[in-house]
């Protein structure tokens, strides 16, 4: 057998690489555009947030709630549930409600001992006396952890604040759950069935083995409308405006009231305050 | 001396068939929980949840047990190589496969971790986004394992074409994938070379992938139990431990059943074993400082996750584990030490085992119990593995003993040894 030189050995495979590369692009022909697509299997619409609006820069995002207000009613968890197309299999959805004995913390981790009093997700009656409810969902955060540590950059924080998924690259590697300190992200672990007439058509609906989380409704904040849990609150313990505008709701109420974000120590900046302007305990 | 090592390849009993027979029903196994967690969804399969539970399971502490194992493999040829520590050369590719073997191992756990494994590679690749730690790993986890196999396929040049014109049954494919090598000074030379400096540049890789796996764990400022400095140097280490402890049960299994007594001398095994007690006393030390800081003035939510591994739902395992691992050490210490008249390798043999589980125990009480913990003030959660989930450990483990018989049916195992090395001995 004929001996091939180092030299030589490159020097037949750069020829015949070319070589290669030539007849391909000479005797196949370039798929159009949309066929391409087609092979990555991306022929049907895209799944995503926020679909058909645009981010405006203009805008940030943010919101209130009166924690002194709040009934722990969870209309806003199941308004939110309806108008986002939330499956029953991902529980609990994208607003969780606590009720909490007086005096828990929760601008960090609480301590053992106020765990113990008493902090529920599951109560089955209220507003109590002796207890307040908090609700949480996705903070928008202007550093989100979530964000960084996506893979893929399915999940993205937007020119307006919002922090939105883009369930066709999500890979389902649930870090950002890990990442979130909030708990807010949700899971896909089951199959479903929603029955078409009770599906929104400007939300796209989830599949298995992607991550989802509150959108801040992007499909109405976008429109100029107010999300579907502001909308239905019956105590108006939910605000919700634009914080880059001096004169709004929001910069308005953060002036007017001691407010306080969760977790503050974990960096976040969340775009949601609470306040406790609301005064239902108080008994003259 | 030649055909002593090329007996697995000529010879085929019928143990080997019912092994792989062994081997297929394990690995069906993880198609099984694979199948039906692709049809029903990780709920169906898994008993992980979120937000109260744990949102990665077992399926977490099984890819970094396994990739703790493929560290050690390249790492010990690698320094066999530059440190010129010949006696462990008869046993380099032998902790070579080790890597070959688990890193795919890792990779098919976690396809199996992934919501959507279809697209998991594809969509790293286009959309891949250099911040994140799952980023970095696919990156250093690829590069690592191709580096590998040009190390090994390198290393294997010269046994294959010396094996060529000696094994009937294989002697094509040999010729084929040696690819003209002619076993002349020059080129043994030229090999040597560029695998030394393969060797070099593999070392950094090989620390990466795993302090990267420490990452994955220890960059998130909102787990407690998890944020810390420390992850990645205890990752590394722990994966040291790993290895090493398989590859001495590996190595000591091939060895009594091929009687290849004279190739992978005791003295070796001895000294991998001395290694691996050295590391355990150092994985010991960093548990222990790991374990004062978290126990002595925590924070709130590392109080709650310490509470629960010492003293509430993970303490049956914490406890033993932690007894395990030094009864390990000493049992590799005093067999190597005080016992050295009587040194018995069964006895390393049985204390490297007893570390790998305890590695495989201390890996689950990294992953889970912070997991358990959300910040907020949610009920605790509880994991339970399913039995689907130790289907899959069991088929991975399969994955990876049928790739070891496949591969010592098909090529040589032991390097030849030079022939003026022979005539010196002799």
């Amino acid at each position: 057998m004929k001996r091939i030189g180092r030299r030589e050995f490159i020097k037949i495979t750069g020829r015949s690489l070319t070589l290669l590369l030539l007849g391909k692009s000479t005797m196949l022909p370039i798929p159009p555009p949309d066929a391409k697509a087609s092979i990555l299997g991306k022929d049907k619409k895209e799944i995503a947030d926020g679909l058909d609006t645009v981010a405006d820069s203009r805008n940030q995002f943010a919101m209130v709630k009166d924690v002194g207000a709040c009934i722990g009613c969870r209309r806003c968890m199941w308004g939110c549930k309806k108008e986002n197309n939330t499956p029953d299999v991902v529980s609990p959805p994208w607003i969780e409600v606590f009720e909490l004995p007086i005096g828990t913390s929760v601008t960090t981790h609480p301590p053992l001992r106020d765990l113990r009093k008493g902090a529920t997700t599951s109560y089955t009656e209220s507003p109590k006396e002796g207890k307040w409810y908090l609700p949480v969902q996705c903070n928008h955060c202007d550093n989100p952890p979530c964000v960084k540590v996506c893979p893929t950059g399915a999940t993205y924080k937007d020119k307006d604040g919002l922090v939105l998924m883009n369930y066709d690259k999500c890979i389902g590697c649930r870090i950002c759950i890990v990442a979130c300190p909030y708990s807010a992200r949700r899971f896909n672990w089951l199959e479903f069935k929603l029955p078409s007439e009770e599906v929104n058509p400007l939300v796209p609906v989830r599949y298995l083995g992607v991550v989802e989380k509150c959108t801040f409704c992007v499909h109405r904040v976008r429109e100029g409308k107010l999300p579907r849990c502001v909308e239905v609150c019956p105590v108006r313990a939910r605000h919700f405006g634009n914080l880059k505008d001096p004169k709004g709701e929001i910069p308005k109420l953060l002036k007017a009231n001691m407010s306080f974000r969760l977790l503050e120590d974990t960096n976040t900046y969340p775009n949601i305050w609470y306040i406790t302007r609301g005064k239902k305990w108080v008994k003259e | 001396m030649t055909e002593d090592l090329l007996r697995p390849v000529m010879r085929t009993e019928k143990i080997y068939y019912l092994l792989g027979a062994l081997v297929l029903v394990l690995f069906s196994l993880y198609i099984y929980t694979f199948y039906l967690q692709l049809a029903r969804g990780h709920g169906f399969v898994t008993g992980q949840s979120t937000p109260v539970g744990a949102v990665w399971g077992i399926y977490a502490a099984i890819i970094v047990f396994f990739i703790g194992i493929s560290h050690v493999g390249i790492g010990v040829s690698a320094a066999t190589r530059l440190l010129n520590l010949d006696y462990l050369k008869p046993l380099a590719r032998i902790a070579e496969l080790l890597t070959l073997f688990c890193l795919p191992g890792a990779v098919l756990v976690i396809a199996l971790d992934i919501g959507t494994p279809e697209r998991f590679i594809l969509n790293v690749m286009r959309y891949g986004r250099i911040t994140a730690p799952f980023v970095w790993s696919a990156t250093v986890i690829s590069v690592y394992l191709f580096a590998s196999i040009i190390y090994l396929y390198l290393s294997m040049r010269r046994d294959l074409s010396l094996a060529a014109d000696l094994v009937p049954r294989w002697g094509r494919l040999y010729k084929l994938l040696a690819l003209g090598y002619t076993d002349t000074h020059e080129e043994r030379e030229l090999h040597e070379r560029t695998l030394w400096w393969l060797a070099l540049v593999l070392i950094p890789i090989m620390v990466s992938v795993h302090s990267v796996y420490g990452f994955v764990f220890g960059l998130h400022g909102g787990r407690p139990g998890w944020f810390n400095p420390f992850m990645a140097p205890f990752f590394v280490l722990g994966a040291i431990i790993n290895g090493f402890a398989t590859l001495i049960v590996v190595v000591t299994i091939i060895r009594k059943v091929y009687k290849w007594e004279q190739f992978l001398s005791l003295q070796a095994i001895r000294n991998l074993g001395r290694f691996l007690c050295w590391m355990t006393l150092i994985y010991i030390y960093f548990s222990v400082s790991e374990y004062i800081t978290y126990a002595y003035t925590p924070l709130a939510g590392e109080a709650y996750v310490i509470q629960t591994v010492l003293v509430g739902e993970f303490s049956i395992i914490f406890w033993p584990a932690m007894a395990a691992l030094i009864i390990g050490f000493l049992i590799l210490f005093l067999n190597q030490t005080v016992f050295s008249g009587q040194f018995n390798i069964w006895i390393t043999v049985a204390g490297a085992t007893l570390i790998n589980i305890v590695l495989f125990v201390t890996r689950y009480l990294i992953v889970i119990p912070s997991q358990l913990r959300p910040l907020l003030p949610f009920p605790s959660g509880t994991y339970t593995p399913t039995l689907y989930e130790w289907g899959a450990f069991l088929g991975v483990t399969g994955f990876v003993f049928g790739a070891y018989i496949v591969f010592l049916k098909i090529f040589p195992v032991i390097e030849f040894p030079l022939i003026d090395e022979v005539e010196a001995k002799k």
